[in-house]
C-alpha cells in the first residue's frame, strides 16, 4: 500500500430544492484509521456518501482531494476508478452464482485467457482466493452464494471492493442484519484492513460498534459537521448529545392522559430473526412509542405482529365485548390500520386517484351487503371529507396520487386509515420524508384521533418527535424489550439507558 | 353542464376513441367494400366476434391483476369437447351439457389460479402447461373420428341472436363487476401494487385464484358459443394462436399489459376491431397470410402504444 | 466455508426423468432402444434441441421470447426458397438464413430493450408476422428441396453405427454453446444480469448491452436451427414447419432447470436434456402405440409437475423472497 493515500474534503455543501442537505463540511481521513460517521436520520450521512460515490455533485466551492490531488467524482464509475468502494447494508450479491464469480463480477473482460475467449477460471479463483485470504476468510471460492450466511456475503462484498482496487472503503451500516458472531468476524476483517493501511469509513447507528471499532468519529447534525473527535476523548453520552444537539423538553403537548383500559396485549412475540420474545400492552386511546436504533427490529416487530412476516412464537390478545381474548393475526388485521415506512413501496396505489386510495382500507363501507356493489357517490363524499380533515392539498379527489408531493401523499395514507377508523393504528415512521409543516399537521391528527379513543403504536427514529407525540415509550434493542419510559420521565438519557446498559452487557 | 360533459369525456376517453375508430372504419368499409354492410354479413361478423370478445373479457380481468393466461383457447376447446362428449357419446341432457361446458372451463381456470396464487408458480408457465393439457384433453376425448353432430335443437336455441345477447350480457355484467363492485376494485388494487393491496388488508391470494377461474369460465362460455355455431366440438376449434387475438383485443382496448388499468367494454371493442379486420380481409379476398401479417403488426403497434402510454404516465407522475 | 457439495436431488432430476422415460419405453415399447431408432429420434429432434439452446440465452436474461421458432422458420423458408428459385448453393443459402436470424434478433432487441415493450407479447406478435411471411413467400405450398440438400441429408458415419452428420453438427454446436455460457465473460455476464439486473447495473455492467447480445445470439441460433437443421431433416419447406416449437423449447428449457425468471440454467444438461426428455417422450409414446392424441396431454402434465418442482427449488434457494 503506498504511503501517500489520503482523503480530504473541503467545504462540501449540497443544496437540494428547499433543503440544505450538507452545509460546509470539511474533514480528512488517514490511512490505517477507522473513521466513524454518526448522525441521526437526515443528518446528511447519505448525501455525503452519495457525493463520494459520484451520485451527487457537491455545490460550487466544495473540493475533494484524494492522495493530495484535487479530484472531481463525476459519476459512480469515476468513484470506483479513484479507489472508493462501498460496502452496503443490503448485501449486493448474485445468489445463484459462485463465490469467485461474485467477487470478480465487475470486470470480467480482465480475466480472458490470452488468444482465447474463455475465462481463465483458475486465475480467477486464485485472485478471489487472494482477496479472501487478505480478509482471513475461509469461504470456499467455489461455493454457490445462496448457501452462505449473510455475514459471508458481506465478506464477499468486501472482497469485491478490494478486487476493484478499492482503497477507500465506506461501510454503510454493515452489521444491521448480522448475528453477533458474524459481527465479530466482520470487525476482525475491518481491523485487518486497517492494519494494511486502507482508509475506512464506518457508518453505524450502533454506538457501541463505533466505540469498539473506530479511532475517530465525525459527527453530523442537520447537514453540518458538529465535531471530528478522537474516540478516546469522548464518551457515549457526549456523542449522543452531539448527535441530537438539543435538550429535549418533555411533555410539550397537554392532553388528557390515556385511559387505563388495556385494549391489546402481545405476549412473547418472536419472528424468524427479530423480534425475540417481545411482550407489551396497549391502552385505549394511548399513543405508544416504539423506540430503537435502526436495525433493532422495530419494523420487524410490526410485521411479525400483523402477520406480514412469519410469527414463530407468541400470542395476541384483543379486547372484544369487554373481555381480553386471544385473537388470530388474520382477525386482528380487521381491527387495525398499518401505515408502513415505504410510502411508494407498499403504502399507495400511485396510479389511482386519491379517492380510491383512501377507500381501499375499508371498501365494505361503500359496498352493498351481499352484492358488493359500490356506491361511488358515497366514496367521493367520504373521501372529500377526509381530504379536508387531514388537509391534503389537491384540486379534487380524482387526482392521481403520483402527482402529489411527498407530504400530501403521506396525508393520503393517513386519511386512508382514518377512513377505516380502526381501534388500533400501527405507524412506522409516520412523518418520514415529510416537510416540517406537514409533520406537525400529521402529529395534530394523531392527537385528535387518540382523544377520540383510537390507540396508536408509533415507530419514529426522531427522538424529539417520539417524545412529543407519545404517552409512553417502549425501547427495543436487538429485537428485545429493554426499557419502558413513562411520559413524566421522558428524556434522551432515560431512553438511551436501556440501550447503553444492554450494549455494556453485550460487551462483557 | 359543460363541466359534466368534460368529466364524462375524460373518464371515457378510451371508449370514445374506440367508438370513433370503429365508426370511421365502419363507414369507410360500408362505402368501399362490397357486401360489408349487408345484414347477413354483419350478423355473421357479430357471431365471429362473440367467442373472442367473451374470452377478451376474461383476459381483461387477468391482465388487470397483472397476470397472464395463455391457456384460454385450449381451455375453450377442452371444455367444449368435454360437454359435447357428454351430450353425444355420453347421451347426456343438452342443458346439463351446456352447463358442463362452462363448469369445465371454470374448473380448469381454477386449477391455473390455484397453481399461481397458492403454489406461487409463474403464470406464464402454468397457463402454458394448461394449454397443452387442455389441447391434449380435447384431442383424447374427440378421438380420431371426431365427435358426432349435436341435435339441431342445440344450435337452434343458441342461434345468432342468442349468441349476441350472451355476449352483451357477459360484457355488461363483467364490466359492471370490474368497475362497480368491491371485487372488481380489488383487482385494480392488486394490479396497481400488490404489496399495498396486502397491507390494506386485501386477500390477494384468493382473489387471484378466482380471477383465473373467471378467465376459465369465459373460455367455457366461448366454448358454448363455438359449439353452437359448428353444432359439435373439435380439438382444433381453439388454435393456440387465437390467444393473440384475445390479448391484442384487450391491449388495443387500452388494457395495460402490466396490470392495474383497463375496462371490459373497451376490450370487447378491441375484439370488434381485430375480428372485424379478419372479416374485411376475407371479404376482400386477402389471403389468410396477409391477415396474420397485419394482425402481428397491429399487436406490436399496440404494445408500442402501451409502453408509450406508460412512459408518458411515468413522466407526468414524477 | 460450509456446505461444499451437498447431495442435491434437484440437480439430478432431469437425468432421472430422461432415464425413467428410456427405461419405461424400453420395456413397453417395440425395439425402442435400438441404436437406429435412438439416432432417428435425435436427428428429427435437432431443430428443437438447438432452438431450446437458443431460448436458453434469452431466458437467462429474463426475456421470454415466443418468436424463436418463427425466426427459425422465417430463416429456413428464406434459405430454402433461395435454393428452390435460384438454385443457390446450400452453404450460401444457409449463410443468408443465419444473417436473417441475427437481423430478427436485432429487431426484437430494438423493441424489447430499447423501446422497453412487453417482451412476451411483442415476440408473440413477431411470431405471427414471421409465420405469415413464410406462408406468403411459399404461397402456402410444401416445397421439396430434393437434390439441394440430399447429400447432407444422407450423410452418415458408418463407424458410429450410421449416425447422421446433422447430429454431429448439433453436438459440436451444443458443445461450443456450453463452453461459451460456462467459460466466457459473455456467458458470465448473462448470468449476472439475469440473476439481479439492479445489482449488475450498480457494479457497472451495461445490462442493456448484455440483453441485446443475448437476443442477437438467440437469433443467430434460431437462424441455424431453421435454415440448417429443419430443412435438412425435412428435406422440404413445410407450411407447418416448427409449429409450436416455441412452446416446446420453453417447456424443454423448464424441464432442464432453466429459470423463467432469469439467471439460472445451463446448455448441458439443462437445455439439451430438457429437450431430449420431450423428444423421447413423444417418440416413446408413438413407439408404444399410444395414441398421438394423448401425447400433448401427458406432456402438459409433465411440464406442470416439473415447474412445480422448480418453484419449490427456487423458493428453497431464495428463501421466501420471491413468494
Amino acid at each position: 500500500m503506498d504511503n501517500k493515500l489520503s482523503l480530504e474534503l473541503k467545504h462540501i455543501s449540497k443544496t437540494f430544492p428547499g433543503v440544505k442537505a450538507l452545509n460546509d463540511v470539511s474533514f480528512s481521513a488517514q490511512p490505517g484509521k477507522v473513521c466513524g460517521i454518526v448522525g441521526v436520520n437526515g443528518a446528511g450521512k447519505s448525501t455525503l456518501m452519495n457525493i463520494l460515490g459520484g451520485i451527487h455533485q457537491p455545490d460550487e466551492g466544495g473540493e475533494i482531494f484524494i492522495n493530495g490531488e484535487k479530484v472531481v467524482i463525476a459519476d459512480p464509475k469515476a468513484s470506483t476508478e479513484l479507489g472508493v468502494a462501498f460496502i452496503q447494508q443490503e448485501v449486493q450479491a448474485f445468489d445463484t452464482m459462485n463465490v469467485y464469480e461474485n467477487i470478480l463480477a465487475a470486470d470480467l473482460n480482465k480475466w480472458r485467457k490470452k488468444h482465447s475467449l474463455a475465462l481463465d477460471r483458475a486465475a480467477m479463483k486464485k485472485e478471489a482466493q487472494v482477496h479472501l485470504d487478505a480478509l482471513d476468510s475461509h469461504i470456499d471460492v467455489d461455493a454457490p452464494v445462496y448457501t452462505l450466511t449473510v455475514g459471508d456475503k458481506q465478506i464477499i462484498q468486501i472482497a469485491r471492493a478490494l478486487s476493484q482496487g478499492g482503497r477507500i472503503l465506506l461501510f454503510d451500516e454493515p452489521t444491521s442484519s448480522l448475528s453477533d458472531h458474524e459481527v465479530a468476524m466482520l470487525f476482525g476483517v475491518v481491523r485487518r484492513l486497517k492494519e494494511q493501511g486502507y482508509i475506512i469509513f464506518y457508518i453505524s447507528h450502533f454506538l457501541d460498534e463505533i466505540f469498539e471499532l473506530c479511532d475517530n468519529v465525525v459527527i453530523l447534525r442537520d447537514g453540518q459537521l458538529v465535531d471530528q473527535a478522537e474516540i478516546s476523548d469522548i464518551n457515549k453520552e457526549q456523542l449522543v448529545e452531539m448527535m441530537l444537539g438539543y435538550q429535549i423538553e418533555g411533555n410539550t403537548h397537554s392532553r388528557e392522559h390515556a385511559q387505563d383500559e388495556v385494549i391489546f396485549k402481545a405476549e412473547h412475540i418472536s419472528g424468524e430473526k427479530l423480534p425475540r420474545d417481545f411482550s407489551f400492552e396497549l391502552h385505549k386511546g394511548e399513543i405508544l412509542g416504539v423506540w430503537g436504533l435502526l436495525g433493532s427490529g422495530r419494523s420487524e416487530l410490526f410485521n411479525t405482529i400483523l402477520g406480514i412476516d412469519k410469527m414463530m412464537d407468541g400470542k395476541l390478545f384483543f379486547k372484544q365485548d369487554g373481555e381480553l381474548k386471544e385473537i388470530t393475526q388474520k382477525d386482528f388485521y380487521k381491527h387495525i390500520g398499518y401505515l408502513t415506512e415505504g410510502r411508494h413501496y407498499d403504502g399507495l396505489f400511485l396510479n389511482m386517484p386519491i379517492c380510491q386510495n383512501i377507500t381501499s382500507s375499508d371498501l365494505d363501507q361503500f359496498a352493498a351487503k351481499g352484492t358488493g356493489i359500490l356506491n361511488p357517490a358515497k366514496e367521493h363524499v367520504e373521501s372529500r371529507k377526509l381530504i379536508e380533515q387531514v388537509g391534503v392539498k389537491t384540486p379534487d379527489e380524482n387526482v392521481k396520487v403520483s402527482k402529489l408531493s411527498g407530504g400530501n401523499q403521506q396525508k393520503v395514507i393517513v386519511a386512508k386509515w382514518f377512513l377505516k377508523d380502526p381501534e388500533i393504528l400501527f405507524m412506522d415512521e409516520p412523518t418520514k420524508g415529510v416537510d416540517v409543516g406537514a409533520k406537525n399537521e400529521i402529529k395534530e391528527l394523531i392527537f385528535d384521533k387518540a382523544e377520540k379513543g383510537t390507540s396508536f403504536v408509533v415507530i419514529s427514529s426522531e427522538l424529539e418527535e417520539i417524545m412529543s407525540l407519545c404517552d409512553r415509550i417502549i425501547v427495543i434493542y436487538e429485537g428485545r424489550l429493554v426499557g419502558e419510559v413513562q411520559k413524566a420521565d421522558f428524556s434522551k438519557e432515560s431512553l438511551m439507558k436501556g440501550i447503553v446498559s444492554q450494549e455494556d452487557k453485550d460487551a462483557e | 353542464m359543460s363541466e359534466k360533459l368534460k368529466r364524462f369525456t375524460s373518464n371515457n376517453k378510451q371508449l370514445l376513441i374506440m367508438l370513433g375508430v370503429i365508426a370511421v372504419v365502419f363507414i369507410i368499409l360500408s362505402l368501399t367494400v362490397p357486401n360489408f354492410s349487408t345484414a347477413r354479413n354483419l350478423t355473421n361478423l357479430l357471431q365471429q366476434i362473440a367467442p373472442i370478445a367473451v374470452m377478451a373479457c376474461g383476459a381483461t380481468y387477468v391482465l388487470v391483476i397483472g397476470g397472464m393466461d395463455i391457456s384460454n383457447p385450449a381451455v375453450m376447446a377442452a371444455s367444449a369437447v368435454v360437454g359435447v362428449y357428454y351430450m353425444t357419446t355420453g347421451g347426456g341432457n343438452l342443458v346439463l351439457g351446456t352447463i358442463l361446458i362452462v363448469l369445465t372451463g371454470t374448473f380448469l381456470g381454477l386449477i391455473n389460479g390455484f397453481a399461481i396464487a397458492k403454489l406461487k408458480m409463474v403464470p406464464m408457465v402454468v397457463t402454458l402447461s394448461m394449454m397443452t393439457i387442455g389441447t391434449g384433453l380435447a384431442t383424447i376425448l374427440s378421438g380420431t373420428r371426431g365427435l358426432p353432430i349435436l341435435p339441431a335443437s342445440f344450435s337452434n336455441v343458441l342461434n345468432k341472436t342468442v349468441v349476441i345477447i350472451i355476449l352483451l350480457v357477459v360484457m355488461i355484467v363483467m364490466d359492471f363487476i370490474l368497475t362497480g363492485t368491491k371485487f372488481g376494485r380489488k383487482l385494480y388494487y392488486i394490479g396497481n401494487n400488490a404489496r399495498t393491496a396486502r397491507i390494506s388488508g386485501i386477500d390477494s391470494e384468493n382473489i387471484t385464484m378466482f380471477t383465473y377461474a373467471i378467465s376459465g369460465m369465459c373460455a367455457g362460455i366461448a366454448g358454448v358459443i363455438n359449439t353452437a355455431s359448428i353444432a359439435t366440438a373439435r380439438a382444433n376449434m381453439g388454435p393456440q394462436s387465437q390467444i393473440l387475438d384475445i390479448i391484442s383485443a384487450a391491449v388495443i382496448g387500452g388494457v395495460s399489459p402490466n396490470g392495474g388499468s383497463g375496462r371490459v367494454r373497451d376490450a370487447v371493442l378491441g375484439a370488434v376491431l381485430i375480428v372485424g379486420l379478419n372479416n374485411v380481409m376475407n371479404l376482400l379476398a386477402v389471403s389468410d397470410y396477409y391477415t396474420t401479417l397485419i394482425k402481428g403488426g397491429i399487436i406490436i403497434g399496440a404494445m408500442g402504444l402501451a409502453s408509450y402510454r406508460q412512459q408518458q404516465a411515468a413522466k407526468r407522475g414524477v | 466455508m460450509q456446505s461444499k457439495k451437498k447431495f442435491d436431488i434437484f440437480n439430478l432430476s432431469s437425468y432421472l426423468v430422461l432415464l425413467a422415460i428410456l427405461v419405461v419405453f424400453g420395456i413397453v415399447g417395440n425395439n425402442f432402444l435400438a441404436i437406429k431408432s435412438i439416432y432417428a429420434t435425435i436427428n428429427n429432434g435437432t431443430p428443437l434441441i438447438l432452438i431450446t439452446c437458443a431460448v436458453t440465452f434469452s431466458l437467462l436474461v429474463g426475456i421470454i421470447d415466443l418468436s424463436c421458432a418463427a425466426i427459425g422458420y422465417a430463416a429456413g423458408v428464406t434459405s430454402g426458397m433461395l435454393m428452390h428459385w435460384y438454385g443457390v448453393a446450400f452453404p450460401v443459402a444457409l449463410l443468408v438464413g443465419i444473417v436473417i436470424g441475427v437481423f430478427l434478433g436485432w429487431i426484437n432487441s430494438l423493441l424489447i430493450v430499447k423501446l422497453k415493450m412487453n417482451g412476451m407479447l411483442v415476440t408473440f406478435g413477431m411470431m405471427l408476422v414471421l409465420r405469415a411471411y413464410g406462408r406468403i413467400i411459399t404461397n402456402d405450398n410444401t416445397i421439396t428441396l430434393g437434390d439441394h440438400v440430399k447429400a447432407i441429408r444422407q450423410a452418415r458415419i458408418a463407424a458410429l453405427g450410421g449416425l447422421q452428420v446433422t447430429v454431429i453438427v448439433l453436438i459440436a454446436l451444443a458443445v461450443i454453446l456450453h463452453l461459451v455460457l460456462k467459460y466466457t465473460a459473455f456467458g458470465r455476464r448473462l448470468m449476472l444480469v439475469g440473476c439481479d439486473e439492479n445489482v449488475a447495473k450498480r457494479i457497472g455492467i451495461n445490462s442493456d448491452k448484455v440483453k441485446t447480445q443475448a437476443l442477437l445470439l438467440e437469433g443467430l441460433l434460431c437462424g441455424i436451427a431453421g435454415s440448417f437443421f429443419w430443412i435438412v431433416v425435412e428435406g422440404a419447406i413445410v407450411t407447418t414447419g416448427l409449429n409450436s416449437y416455441e412452446f416446446l423449447a420453453i417447456a424443454g428449457a423448464c424441464l432442464g432447470g432453466i429459470s423463467l425468471l432469469g439467471g439460472r440454467g445451463t446448455i448441458f444438461p439443462g437445455a439439451v436434456i430438457g429437450s431430449l426428455i420431450l423428444l423421447f417422450l413423444a417418440a416413446g409414446m408413438a413407439n408404444a402405440g399410444i395414441s398421438i392424441f394423448v401425447t400433448p396431454f401427458v406432456r402438459g402434465v409433465i411440464i406442470f409437475i416439473a415447474m412445480y418442482i422448480d418453484a419449490l427449488r427456487t423458493r428453497r434457494m431464495m428463501g421466501n423472497k420471491l413468494g
